[in-house]
């Protein structure tokens, strides 16, 4: 203790004594391969503690105390350079990167804690802010989507608020989580928090690809993790303010193939007058849902029923220059304005900024508006640290509802949209609830609503507050020993309303007047579709998701207590050691009422209404103890051991099962440092070999799933009296964490100097203990039991190449290309004892864990076949030429893609930069069901390949006689129009919808022109620049995918590979952003 | 130093302060409750039987949904009483019995409710106040034991309800089922008999007889009567063993035309979203808030049951059936697999007789169908008594059920009419005739029992397959559901490859 306070002693002697005899240095530091200022550089007097960094222009001013005689210039992956300043008062340096330090470059790794890349021996990538946000994302994931190999996002739509799931290295668990752990600054928070996160308050995106890198997260580890930073300040000494303002356009680039050339007619009889009694063919119905009628023909047709005063609406039968589906579509847009402050010195840092983001989604009055506020700073003093960050994010999105339709699946928009004939003006139906001839009393379609109806009247109100903040103290009281103290709060509420008008048909309309069972009809004597209301609260992540699966929903109030404890033995010996203690707590609350018994028509709220509301309540409580230590062995500079363990004891499991110990070791070789003849090779100019080991877990079960609990009995309480059963899921006491060991290999290799850098890794893991809500037998008693059982084994590759082609130099042109290509195998090794297949959870029925097969396969039906798989056709009879369907399931492949490239290119030209990301991924196959929706409704193209006229089904075969099968070229379908297309067993295989998901995308696009050149004269105005930037412009798909984007899936859940009529089109994105700063 | 390990001692104190002993003890689900009263457990179970028995189709969990191609609504199909609506696209599966194992399935509904009639055996068992929970319990097992027989066979029985120990049980044979239900009907039959003065009666949590325990007595025993009529004639060997089974209870009685075996918890429609009718209306009228129910709106007269009831002048063709909207007399049923059916306003739709509102029980066994199968067993002289009275009970019995007006005198000027079938002096086959008529009374309410005693007499003898049948005959069973080829493959695969069209019930024909 002497000592430091000797030593502080010292250093306020050094600056008191160079306030005296200081002298003002000032200068500009660049970058030698492209000219551009630096910012961010360490300067450092010479033997001094006296130091800045370069602001925003790499700029500098530094007082100089007069007994030093240079000053020192470091920058993390740029060679330092240290100049003897002489009595320059001016000083410009041009900084040289260099790939010797690629090693040097500092990573933050779990709890935040910041290691030299040389040490670890794992996998991470590091995503700068400017990388991140280079196409003006609104959130974090699509910014790193497509630029970290291993990383895949999952959307489940385009539309104004999707959902999203992030993973890393495929999927380890079959019913539990997969998703990566959000660490926000040292952290985690919940997984829906993210969304909550403006990407320009982002420092950098640390990815932990694997199980290894994350150990010290334990229970939590399994899926790897992004480590989140978020921005300090400057400490330049000068306040630095930035504005951005970027708007973008947003428009469908791909609808499902649709055809224009046949309209209205489903099925109806000859004997009711809807088909021509002497040819059979379908004679126009005006008032269908399926387009299965005649060719267009320019002739004026009568639509729908004549209004009651016998008013008629005459259409003319052809089509419209752009199909009534597509003019639906509008163009949404995305405004957002960034204003961002920044201040400090060498002891202290401010950052504050806010956003403000305004969307429309590309259906009328889609919104989300996200008004965010962030502000977050350190403070030093003497040996004490103390940093916090809070942040506030109000989000407020309105989309449509379901509209009154009984039909469930036509109460989705797209459905409705998905049957409009190509006569259609659109326009005609934008005024719902008053046009003459689209109102609910008068719409043309006996079977679907006015999708404006729904824009109109149902909709759906969310406002979610996300509150995310931390401190972070820390003490030092020697240079071998400090120890930290963190505090975090992450939560939000969320507010959804959703209403619904009521619709009070009129008596004409209710008598259906076509005598074909309309809508209107099927309201009983009240006439009345009723209206609606919902009102959920949920406490938790300021989302309305709430899933145990994907860690999203739930707040977290975390608190860590960590010593760190560092000595240097034997000379070359540097160890740290790091122990410490980690409890938090994740909490949800939910209410829903719901009622659709109005009082008073459109009036929306709970207490007025008639009957009894349905309402159900829930909370959730976790909680978790970890103590953990890492420690680090150092020798010289080339070769690092460490070793982890971490113990976690959780309330979701039952006392004896709660402890649970997790193991890691992991080490880094640094050959070009070890070995003396490699030493400033100027080929080899850097190589690492690695390997880390490691066992974490994942408690993937959600709280209470230890008991048996009771439930309701359908339809109770009658009155006063109750009635309960037993929950169909029985509850296990024994439940254990899911088991994952990973081992990883893997090099990292720089070469010319770091103009070309090239890293490798190999993995393996097995997740054993696979906590499984299986569906079991009924006859057990339940439908469902939790057990642990299974095993599944993920190996991959993953491969990153950069290589600068053309360094910046004097003609001031620079092309930087980079590739990372992953290669993902699973195999499930075992699954429940007798059984060979897992059916998913989740809203994808067909999406399968199967024995020896990779992790999920698509399972569902298929056409009957002969022997060499052609289809077998009818022979004779009502339904001649069309195909059955076989019973059982056919495997038709992984759905999650086994290749995956990515591609991004830099090129500079003077002061402007041209970056591009592209992304492929094959080997897997997607089930698109909005294909038989599209078959069902008539309006597929596929439906008319044959122009509606008989063919023979290609390469189908007739069964002779048993076992014998003749090649089919006699046999048409008996019906080539509705008979075939809709009301065959070919609509019922989902073999006609099923297609490799592979995909080239064009997935960012910018072009940045720095503007600081030709403002450096202003004194206001310090830098600015300009960018054009696109997203998701190009997309490429084998021709059989004519339906949507294969990266879609329904839900969040593991059962990805499936999309449906549900979900709003792919979009493309393009627009402007300035930036200035001052 | 001193400080630095003072320092490490505060730092260790504040992590753990927050820590009590009970900090990590969250099991407890504060969302729903980890017990429940016998009580409670018994008005659950059997709301949720009345929703199997007549819902046009049930969730895993037994509540209703309001969907199509339930299994009691398609065997109202295949026994000619109903058919698909003209409205909508034609299902290839409900025309051509092109079904899979994803068809039309009751196995989970059934088993997850059979689980609470076992729990509450148990609690029964240990605990002899509860000795009536105990009897209602094994008799609710047995009634509804028969019925997973009756339509998948061999079923897990021994094994059954042993999770989480035994997650595969495996499957016993139907007919010892059935031989052990008789016992257990029996032993159910006895203990109500001796109960202690001290035993807890149900009471008003007894939705079905209100804690009447000789009702359930009565019950138990048409179960029994019905256990053994059903392998008659299939098991002649057996028919001693049967005779002698039945007649040692037939003292305790059955059920007769003064009651029937229905559930009412106080089915209501004050509801937002309908649940809380009666099963049947819900699943074929309207709901609460006045939108027609799909399977009302999807399931339609069929032609043979309008034309079969018409012929014979039965008057219940107006209870059954609804008069065609578009002309309001006129009653009109398409053909079960016509390419062209007429739409909805053209043809009849379920009648007033079945549909009598929100309110109305939930039949498990009917009045009617015990009388029938007394006459049944009369002429079989496994019980004594007038087989012709109580075959004309059977149908002056569905004739008050159904509401015709005056309907017992309805009923008698029905029968009188000297008509195979109709009459019982006219009638050639006397039990062609009960079961004849007793598929006339289980038209709608007791569709699957309808299909039952079709698969096991062959009557009535006329019913058309549907026009577009992969085979020209009515399905003899569905398949076990995909679940068990999924969780209990290895057990299921026993049972061998099943055939819709020719693997059939041990007691089928």
């Amino acid at each position: 203790m002497k000592k430091l306070l000797q030593s502080l002693f010292l250093l306020l002697f050094i600056a008191f004594h160079a306030i005296a005899q200081e002298r003002a240095v000032t200068g500009t530091v660049t970058d030698k391969t492209d000219g551009l200022p630096l910012p961010g550089v360490s300067v450092k007097a010479n033997g001094t503690q006296i130091g800045t960094q370069t602001d925003a222009n790499g700029k500098f001013s530094l007082r100089v105390p007069a007994g030093s005689n240079g000053l020192t210039f470091t920058y993390i992956g740029y060679r330092t350079q240290v100049l003897t300043i002489g009595s320059n008062n001016v000083v410009n340096v041009a900084l040289d990167s260099d790939s010797q330090q690629l090693g040097e470059i500092v990573v933050t790794g779990a709890l935040g804690i910041k290691r030299q890349a040389r040490e670890l021996g794992y996998s991470t990538t590091t995503i700068g802010a400017k990388e991140l946000t280079q196409a003006n994302v609104t959130n974090i994931a699509n910014g790193l989507t497509g630029k970290v190999s291993g990383l895949q996002v999952n959307t489940i739509n385009n539309g104004i608020d999707p959902q999203l799931r992030i993973t890393l290295r495929g999927a380890r668990s079959i019913n539990g989580n997969n998703s990566a752990l959000i660490v926000l600054d040292g952290v985690p928070i919940p997984g829906g928090a993210l969304n909550a996160i403006n990407p320009n308050d982002i420092e950098d995106v640390n990815v932990l690809k694997g199980s290894s890198a994350a150990a010290l997260y334990g229970s939590e580890a399994s899926n790897g993790a992004l480590i989140i930073t978020t921005k300090k300040g400057t400490a330049s000494g000068k306040p630095i303010i930035k504005y951005g303002n970027s708007f973008q356009v947003n428009k469908v680039s791909y609808f499902p193939d649709i055809q224009t050339k046949f309209g209205p007619y489903g099925g109806e009889t000859v004997a009711d007058g809807f088909r021509d009694p002497n040819t059979g063919a379908p004679l126009f119905t005006g008032f269908e849902n399926q387009l299965y009628g005649p060719a267009y023909n320019g002739a004026q047709y009568e639509l729908g029923a004549p209004l009651q005063n016998g008013e008629k609406n005459i259409i003319t039968y052809s089509p419209r220059d752009k199909s009534p589906i597509q003019a639906f579509f509008e163009t949404g847009m995305t405004e957002q304005n960034d204003l961002s402050y920044q201040s400090g010195d060498v002891d202290n840092a401010f950052y504050l900024s806010a956003q403000h983001v305004y969307a429309s989604g590309v259906i009328q009055d889609d919104r989300n508006i996200r008004s965010a506020i962030r502000a977050s700073g350190t403070k030093k003093y003497g040996m004490f640290r103390a940093d916090y960050s809070v942040g506030y994010t109000n989000n407020n999105v309105s989309t449509y509802g379901v509209n009154y339709s009984t039909n469930a699946t036509t109460q989705i928009l797209f459905a409705n949209l998905f049957q409009m004939p190509a006569f259609i003006n659109i326009d005609d139906l934008k005024d719902a609830n008053n046009s003459k001839f689209y109102n609910p009393n008068d719409y043309y379609s006996a079977y679907n609503v006015n999708p404006y109806w729904q824009i109109l009247n149902s909709r759906i109100n969310r406002k979610g507050d996300t509150f995310l903040g931390n401190i972070n103290l820390n003490l030092k009281p020697a240079s071998w020993f400090d120890v930290t103290y963190k505090l975090s709060q992450n939560f939000g509420t969320n507010l959804y309303k959703a209403t619904r008008r009521e619709v009070q048909f009129s008596a004409y309309a209710a008598s259906d007047p076509l005598g074909v069972s309309n809508i209107p009809s099927r309201y009983g004597a009240a006439r009345k579709a009723t209206g609606f209301v919902q009102d959920y609260t949920q406490y938790g992540d300021g989302t309305t998701n709430l899933n145990f699966n994907t860690n999203q929903g739930l707040s977290r109030l975390q608190q860590d207590v960590f010593l760190k404890f560092n000595r240097t033995f034997f000379k070359d010996f540097k160890t740290d050691l790091l122990i410490g203690n980690t409890i938090w707590q994740s909490k949800a609350r939910t209410q829903n009422d719901q009622s659709s018994n109005l009082l008073i028509p459109d009036f929306y709220n709970i207490n007025a209404i008639a009957g009894v509301p349905t309402v159900s309540q829930q909370e959730f409580l976790i909680r978790q103890i970890g103590v953990f230590g890492a420690l680090n062995i150092g020798y010289k500079d080339f070769a690092f051991l460490q070793v982890t363990g971490r113990n976690d004891w959780d309330s979701r499991l039952s006392k004896s099962k709660r402890s649970v110990f997790y193991p890691s070791i992991s080490g880094s070789f640094v050959f070009t440092n070890a070995i003396p003849g490699l030493k400033d090779n100027k080929i080899l100019s850097y190589g690492k070999l690695r390997a880390a080991v490691s066992q974490v877990g994942q408690v993937t079960i959600s709280p209470y799933s230890i008991n048996d609990v009771f439930t309701s009995s359908p339809g109770f309480p009658y009155g006063g009296l109750g009635g309960l059963a037993l929950s169909t899921v029985d509850n296990n006491p024994l439940l254990e964490p899911e088991i994952i060991d990973e081992i990883e290999v893997g090099t990292e290799l720089g070469f010319l100097e770091g103009r070309i850098t090239a890293g490798a890794s190999h993995y393996q893991q097995n997740s054993r203990n696979q906590t499984l809500s299986v569906v079991t037998s009924a006859s057990t008693g339940f439908n469902n039991a939790v057990v642990n059982a299974g095993e599944i084994k993920n190996t991959g590759w993953e491969f990153d190449l950069t290589g600068d082609i053309l360094p910046r130099s004097n003609d001031k042109i620079g092309l930087r290309l980079g590739g990372a290509l992953g290669l993902y195998d699973s195999e499930v090794l075992s699954l429940i004892p007798g059984s060979t297949q897992f059916q998913l959870s989740g809203a994808a029925g067909g999406i399968y864990a199967v024995v020896g097969q990779p992790f999920p396969v698509l399972q569902g039906s298929d056409f009957s076949r002969d022997p060499q798989g052609r289809v077998i056709v009818n022979a004779s009879g009502t339904t001649a030429g069309y195909p059955t369907v076989a019973s059982g399931l056919k495997n038709y492949g992984r759905t999650t893609p086994k290749y995956v490239l990515g591609l991004n290119l830099s090129s500079t030209y003077k002061f402007m930069t041209l970056s591009a990301v592209a992304e492929y991924k094959s080997g897997h196959v997607i089930y698109n069901a909005i294909g038989s929706t599209l078959a069902f409704g008539g309006i597929s193209s596929k439906t008319v390949e044959a122009d509606r006229e008989r063919f023979i089904y290609p390469n189908s075969v007739i069964q002779t006689s048993p076992g014998v099968f003749v090649e089919n070229t006699t046999v048409p379908v008996v019906d080539g129009n509705y008979g075939f297309w809709q009301a065959s067993q070919y609509n019922s295989a989902i073999n006609p919808y099923v297609n490799s998901a592979a995909f080239w995308k064009l997935r960012e696009v910018n072009l940045t022109f720095n503007l600081n050149q030709f403002v450096n004269k202003s004194r206001i105005v310090k830098g600015a620049s300009f960018s054009l930037t696109g997203r998701n412009l190009l997309m490429f798909r084998p021709i059989d995918n004519k339906f949507s984007d294969p990266e879609f899936s329904l839900d969040i859940s593991n059962a990805v590979g499936q999309t449906n009529a549900n979900q709003t089109p792919p979009t493309r994105l393009f627009g402007a952003n300035i930036q200035v700063t001052f | 130093m001193k400080k630095i390990f003072s320092i490490i001692a505060i730092f260790f104190t504040i992590s753990i302060a927050g820590c009590k002993d009970d900090f990590l003890s969250l099991e407890t689900n504060p969302n729903t409750p980890s017990s429940a009263t016998p009580q409670f457990q018994l008005s659950g179970s059997l709301v949720v039987s009345g929703n199997l028995y007549e819902a046009a189709e049930t969730f895993p969990s037994g509540a209703i949904r309001t969907t199509t191609q339930g299994y009691a609504a398609t065997t109202g199909v295949w026994m000619g009483f109903w058919t698909s609506s003209g409205n909508y696209v034609p299902s290839s599966v409900l025309n051509t019995n092109a079904f899979t194992n994803s068809n039309y399935q009751i196995f989970t509904q059934f088993y997850l409710n059979l689980s609470n009639y076992n729990d509450l055996e148990k609690k029964g068992a240990a605990d002899p106040a509860l000795v009536y929970f105990q009897s209602i319990a094994k008799i609710m097992k047995a009634l509804e034991f028969q019925t997973l027989v009756d339509t998948y066979n061999n079923v897990p029985y021994s094994q059954a309800f042993k999770a989480p120990e035994v997650l595969t049980p495996s499957y016993d044979k139907g007919e010892v089922i059935y031989d052990d239900l008789l016992k257990q009907l029996d032993a159910a039959m006895a203990a109500i008999k001796s109960a202690p003065a001290t035993a807890t009666n149900p009471g008003t949590s007894d939705i079905v007889f209100k804690g009447d325990m000789n009702k359930w007595v009565k019950f138990a025993n048409t179960i029994k009567l019905r256990l053994a009529i059903r392998q008659w004639n299939k098991l002649p060997a057996k028919q001693a063993t049967l005779k002698t089974a039945v007649s040692a209870t037939a003292a305790n009685g059955y059920i007769d035309q003064t009651f029937q075996a229905a559930a009412n918890p106080g089915y209501t429609n004050d509801d937002a979203n309908g649940f809380k009718q009666s099963p049947f209306h819900v699943s074929y009228a309207f709901t609460a808030t006045g939108a027609a129910s799909l399977p009302g709106d999807y399931y339609k007269a069929n032609t043979y049951a309008v034309t079969k009831l018409k012929n014979t002048n039965d008057p219940r063709l107006q209870r059954f059936y609804a008069p065609t909207p578009i002309d309001g007399v006129t009653y009109f049923g398409n053909v079960y697999g016509s390419t062209a059916p007429k739409n909805n306003a053209s043809t009849s739709g379920i009648g007033p007789g079945l549909l009598k509102g929100a309110n109305m029980e939930a039949v498990l066994l009917s009045s009617s169908e015990s009388l029938f199968l007394q006459s049944e067993a009369a002429v079989y002289g496994i019980l004594t008594g007038s087989a012709q009275t109580l075959y004309e009970q059977g149908i002056t019995s569905s004739f008050i059920t159904l509401g015709v007006p005056s309907a017992a005198t309805a009923a008698s000027t029905y029968y009188s009419q000297p008509l195979n079938n109709v009459s019982w002096n006219s009638s050639t086959d006397k039990v062609q005739a009960i079961i004849n008529q007793k598929w006339t009374a289980l038209n709608g309410y007791g569709n699957i029992e309808a299909y039952n005693e079709y698969r096991r007499t062959g009557f009535p003898a006329d019913i058309p397959v549907s026009t577009q049948s992969a085979q020209p005959t009515i399905p003899s069973r569905i398949f076990y559901p995909v679940s068990e080829s999924q969780q209990n493959g290895a057990n299921l695969t026993l049972e061998g490859t099943i055939n819709q069209f020719t693997s059939k019930i041990f007691w089928a024909k």
